[in-house]
C-alpha cells in the first residue's frame, strides 16, 4: 500500500493550490478534467492580479493573459482545462483522474488514514497521514446554480437588468459576461434539493421563453456540475472546510490552497 | 437491501437503450451513471453523428422528437443538419427513461459486485450520497471498459500483440463551428484506461497537448466532454468472440442479434506494429475504408465463467483488430437493446443470461436477412480475374487486391507484374499477401528506389503508406533475407516515418527467424536503443505530431531481451 502525507480529494483550484504548497501529495478526481468545477460550471470571473498573494498564481494569471484567455477581469472557461493541466505537468504533481474516494478509514494505531480508491483499474487502497476534501460541501448549500454557456453570432451588450457583476447570490435567472463578445453564461438558481434532470428540464423550459431581450442567445452546452456555495460569497468569507466550490473564481481559490498550504508547513 | 430486476451500469451509448429495453420487458431497472448525464460521448462530447447505422427504432424515434422540437428551442444546433441537437438529447433521454420507470443515478461509479457462486446478484455503488448495494436479477455492464465485468472475475481478450496497446482515444471538445456545436475529436495519444496512472497522465498530456498559442474568439471553445473518447479498453473473453482474420476472410457468426456497418476504422497510425493480418488488409491490400456488415453473437455479450452479467458496448467479444469495426454509436445502441432484452428475459423464465436465444432477441428487434448481409459483403469481391486486372491497373484497385487474395489463382497476376505504374505494384502486394516470393523483385525496386507514390483508398483518398514503405513490411513478411542490407540501409537512414516503422519490423522478424542474422540485427538495434536517435514524425490529419521513438525504443528494448519472434 503506498503512502502519502496528504491526500487530496478533487483536481479543483484549491485542490492543486493545496497540493503545490505540500510535498508527498496525491490528488485524485473522479472526473478527467482538472479544474472541472470553474470550467464545468463556465466560470467568466477572474480576480484582479494585484489580489492574489502567491507568485504561482500570479504567473497562472499571466498564462491566461498571454493565451488571450483572460481580458478585463472575464475569462473564457475553456482555457481552464488545458492551462491547469499544463500547470500540473509543470508541476509534477502527482495525480489519478478518473478515481473515485469511496471509504477513508482513520487507523488510530498507526495515525492515518486508509483510503480506497475506484477507478477503471479496480479498487485500491493508500495510506496518508492526512486527507483533504475539496469536493464535498460542507453543511448547508445557500446557493446552487445550474448554469449554461451562451453563444450569440451577433452578440450585442446584455441588458444590465440581466448582469449580477458582483455575483450576489439571487433567486432569479442572470448572465454573467464572458471573456469574448460571443460568449456568456446563464446562472440559473435553483432548490438545494434539484436533481440534474429536473434541472436540465427547467433552464431549458426557461429558454425557450426567454425575454426578447435575450433572444439573440442560444444555449451552447449546459453545465456538468452544480455550482454550489456553502458560505458567504464576500471576499472577507473564511473558507469553510477547504470546499472548492466557494470561491468566486478559480485564481483565488488556486492563490487560497497555495496559501493554506503554506501556512501549515512553513 | 433493495432490490431491482435490471442494474445498468453506464448511462451511456448503450446504457440508456439497454434501461429502455429492460424497462419496457416490465423490468424495474436502476441506471447508475458516472457522469451527470445521460448519453455518454455523443451527448457530453456532441459526438452526434452515429457512423453509418442507426436502426434500432427507439433510437430513431428519440432523434426525431429532438430534430422536431430542436428549432426554436434556444439551443444551439449541431453542425450537421441531420443530427438532433445532444444537450436536448440528454432530455430525451431522462423523459424516456422515467416514463419507463427507470431510477437514473448521477455520479454513481460501481465499486464491486453481489455474487452467488459464479452469478452476479447484485451491485455495489458509490454516489454523493454514500456507498450502497442493491440485489438485481441481472446485472448490464454498459460502463464502457468492462468494470463491471472486471469486478465480476469476468476474463479479458489480450490487447495488440506486439505493444498491448489498444487504438488511440479522443480528448474531446465542443466548439463553436459556423455558429453551430461541434465536437474536436482528433486522436489525442494511446492510453489504456484499465491502467490509472497511464490513463491519468494522458488525460493531462493530451489536454495540455491542444493548447493553442491563443485562444481566439473565431475559433471558439466551449468546453471539455467530461469523458474522454476512448475507442477501445478492455475486450470480454465472451462465449463467442469476432475475429478479424475470420471476417476479412467472410468468416461470420450464425444467428446474430446485431450488424454493425463499418470499416476497420484504424486510428492507429503505425499498423507495422499491428499482427500481419491487419496491415496485409488494411495497408497492403489497401482495405482501410472498406466498410462491411459484421455479424455480431449474443455470445460475444456473455461472459465466460460468470452469469448474471451481460456486456452493452464496445467491451464486446472481440479481438483487437476486430474492435476496430464493432464500437461504432449505431451499433452499441442497439446491441444495448439486445442486452437489455436478454436480461429481461433471463430474470422472467429465471434462467442464465447465456439460455436467452437469440431467435428471442430478433423477434423483438428484426434484422434485415442474414443471407441479404452477407451477400452484400460478397458483392464487395471481384471473382473474375480478368475484372481483378483491370482494377489492379487503377490507382485506386478498390478491392481488388484482397479479391485477388480471397480467389487465389497467381498466374493472372504474373502476367501484371512487368506493368509499369500502379498494375505491377499492386499484382506483387497481391502475391505477396498469398505468399508467393515472385513478387520479391517488384518489392525489393520499389524499396530500393524508396517509392514514394500513394495509391487510393476506395474513398478516393491517398492511403496514408507509400509503395516503397508497404514493400519494406512485404519483403520481412516473405522472409526475404537477401534484402537485410537494404532494410538495414532504409532503417539507418530514418527519413520517412513508415519507411523507417517498416524496416524497422521486418529486420526484427529476419533477426528473429534466421541465426545469421540475429547478430546482425541485434547490433542495428542495440544501436538505435542505445542512441539519441529519434525516428520522423508523422503528422497525423488533425494536426497532431505523432513521434513513435519512445515506443520504438522500448519495444526494441524487450526484443532485444526475449528475442521474441515478430
Amino acid at each position: 500500500m503506498k503512502k502519502y502525507s496528504t491526500l487530496i480529494c478533487g483536481a479543483t483550484f484549491y485542490g492543486i493550490g493545496q497540493a503545490v504548497g505540500r510535498s508527498g501529495t496525491l490528488i485524485v478526481d473522479p472526473g478527467v478534467n482538472p479544474g472541472h468545477e470553474f470550467a464545468g460550471t463556465f466560470c467568466t470571473q477572474v480576480c484582479k492580479p494585484e489580489q492574489l498573494r502567491t507568485q504561482i498564481a500570479a504567473n497562472f494569471y499571466r498564462r491566461l493573459l498571454s493565451l488571450n484567455a483572460v481580458s478585463g477581469g472575464r475569462l473564457h472557461p475553456a482555457a481552464l482545462v488545458p492551462v491547469l493541466s499544463s500547470f500540473i505537468i509543470e508541476h509534477g504533481l502527482k495525480i489519478l483522474m478518473d478515481t473515485t474516494p469511496v471509504k477513508d478509514v482513520t487507523d488510530e494505531k498507526e495515525n492515518m488514514h486508509r483510503i480506497s480508491l475506484m477507478n477503471t483499474g479496480g479498487m485500491m487502497e493508500v495510506a496518508a497521514d492526512m486527507v483533504i476534501d475539496t469536493l464535498t460541501p460542507p453543511g448547508n448549500v445557500v446557493c446552487k446554480e445550474f448554469n449554461a454557456l451562451l453563444h450569440s453570432d451577433h452578440p450585442e451588450k446584455i441588458p444590465e437588468k440581466w448582469l449580477n457583476p458582483g455575483l450576489e447570490i439571487r433567486h432569479t435567472p442572470f448572465l454573467t459576461a464572458g471573456r469574448f463578445a460571443s460568449e456568456a453564461v446563464l446562472h440559473f438558481p435553483c432548490p438545494p434539493d434539484m436533481d440534474y434532470s429536473t434541472a436540465r428540464a427547467e433552464i431549458g423550459a426557461f429558454w425557450k421563453q426567454r425575454p426578447a431581450d435575450l433572444s439573440g442567445w442560444k444555449i451552447a452546452v449546459t453545465a456538468q456540475e452544480f455550482f454550489e456555495i456553502t458560505g458567504r460569497r464576500t471576499e472577507t468569507d473564511r473558507i469553510p472546510q477547504n470546499f472548492c466550490k466557494n470561491f468566486r473564481d478559480p485564481l483565488s481559490a488556486l492563490d487560497a490552497g497555495i496559501m493554506e498550504a503554506m501556512s501549515e508547513t512553513v | 437491501m433493495k432490490r431491482y430486476d435490471v442494474i445498468v451500469a453506464g448511462g451511456g451509448t448503450a446504457g440508456v437503450f439497454a434501461a429502455l429495453a429492460a424497462a419496457g420487458d416490465g423490468m424495474s431497472v436502476l441506471m447508475l451513471e458516472k457522469t451527470t448525464a445521460c448519453g455518454g460521448i455523443g451527448t457530453n462530447g456532441a459526438v452526434a453523428p452515429y457512423y453509418d447505422r442507426n436502426d434500432l427504432r427507439l433510437s430513431a424515434e428519440l432523434d426525431a422528437q429532438v430534430l422536431k422540437q430542436q428549432t426554436g428551442s434556444g439551443f444551439l444546433l449541431p453542425l450537421k443538419d441531420d443530427c438532433a441537437a445532444p444537450e436536448l438529447l440528454k432530455g430525451a433521454f431522462e423523459n424516456a427513461l422515467k416514463q419507463k420507470g427507470v431510477r437514473i443515478i448521477y455520479q454513481a461509479v460501481v465499486t464491486g459486485v453481489c455474487k452467488d457462486g459464479s452469478r452476479v446478484t447484485g451491485v455495489s455503488w458509490h454516489d454523493p450520497a454514500g456507498n450502497h448495494t442493491a440485489g438485481s436479477g441481472a446485472v448490464i455492464d454498459a460502463t464502457g471498459d468492462g468494470t463491471l465485468l472486471f469486478l465480476a472475475g469476468a476474463e479479458f481478450l489480450p490487447a495488440n500483440e506486439m505493444e498491448h496497446a489498444c487504438q488511440p482515444y479522443a480528448r474531446i471538445f465542443t466548439y463553436c463551428a459556423y455558429g453551430r456545436i461541434w465536437n474536436y475529436g482528433g486522436d489525442a495519444g494511446y492510453t489504456d484506461p484499465a491502467d490509472p496512472e497511464n490513463f491519468s497522465a494522458e488525460c493531462l498530456r493530451s489536454a495540455a497537448a491542444q493548447l493553442p498559442e491563443r485562444f481566439e474568439e473565431t475559433e471558439k471553445r466551449f468546453c471539455y466532454a467530461p469523458v474522454p473518447g476512448i475507442r477501445e479498453g478492455r475486450h470480454l473473453r465472451g462465449r463467442q468472440t469476432i475475429r478479424f482474420s475470420e471476417v476479412i476472410r467472410g468468416i461470420q457468426h450464425p444467428e446474430p442479434v446485431a450488424w454493425e456497418y463499418a470499416n476497420f476504422d484504424t486510428h492507429t497510425v503505425d499498423l507495422a506494429f499491428e499482427a500481419d493480418d491487419v496491415f496485409l488488409f488494411s495497408v497492403a491490400a489497401m482495405q482501410w475504408s472498406t466498410g462491411m456488415n459484421i455479424a455480431i453473437p449474443a455470445g460475444a455479450l456473455i461472459p465466460e465463467g460468470v452469469d448474471g452479467i451481460i456486456a452493452a458496448g464496445r467491451m464486446l467479444s472481440a479481438d483487437h483488430a476486430a474492435s476496430q469495426a464493432v464500437r461504432m454509436k449505431g451499433c452499441m445502441k442497439h446491441l444495448g437493446a439486445v442486452a437489455g432484452i436478454m436480461a429481461a428475459s433471463a430474470v422472467k423464465n429465471c434462467k442464465p443470461v447465456a439460455a436467452v436465444h437469440a431467435d428471442e432477441i430478433t423477434a423483438r428487434f428484426p434484422l434485415p436477412p442474414a443471407g441479404k448481409m452477407l451477400q452484400d459483403n460478397e458483392n464487395l469481391r471481384l471473382k473474375d480475374p480478368e475484372e481483378i486486372k483491370n482494377a489492379l491497373r487503377r490507382k485506386n484497385p478498390g478491392t481488388a487486391i484482397w479479391s485477388a487474395y480471397l480467389l487465389g489463382q497467381k498466374e493472372y497476376l504474373y502476367s501484371l507484374l512487368d506493368e509499369p505504374d500502379f498494375a505491377g505494384t499492386h499484382a506483387a502486394f497481391a502475391l505477396a499477401i498469398l505468399q508467393d516470393k515472385s513478387a520479391l523483385a517488384v518489392l525489393r525496386e520499389l524499396a530500393r528506389r524508396r517509392d514514394m507514390t500513394k495509391s487510393e483508398t476506395g474513398r478516393n483518398e491517398p492511403l496514408r503508406e507509400c509503395h516503397g514503405a508497404i514493400a519494406v513490411y512485404l519483403l520481412g513478411f516473405l522472409d526475404d533475407t537477401e534484402s537485410f542490407s537494404l532494410l538495414q540501409d532504409i532503417f539507418m537512414e530514418k527519413k520517412d516515418f513508415f519507411f523507417t516503422v517498416a524496416a524497422w519490423r521486418s529486420i526484427l522478424r529476419l533477426s528473429s527467424k534466421h541465426p545469421h542474422l540475429l547478430e546482425p540485427g541485434r547490433q542495428i538495434i542495440r544501436q538505435f536503443v542505445d542512441s539519441a536517435d529519434s525516428i520522423p514524425c508523422f503528422n497525423c490529419y488533425c494536426g497532431e505530431v505523432y513521434d513513435a521513438t519512445g515506443k520504438m525504443k522500448n519495444l526494441s528494448a524487450v526484443w532485444l531481451k526475449q528475442k521474441i519472434d515478430w
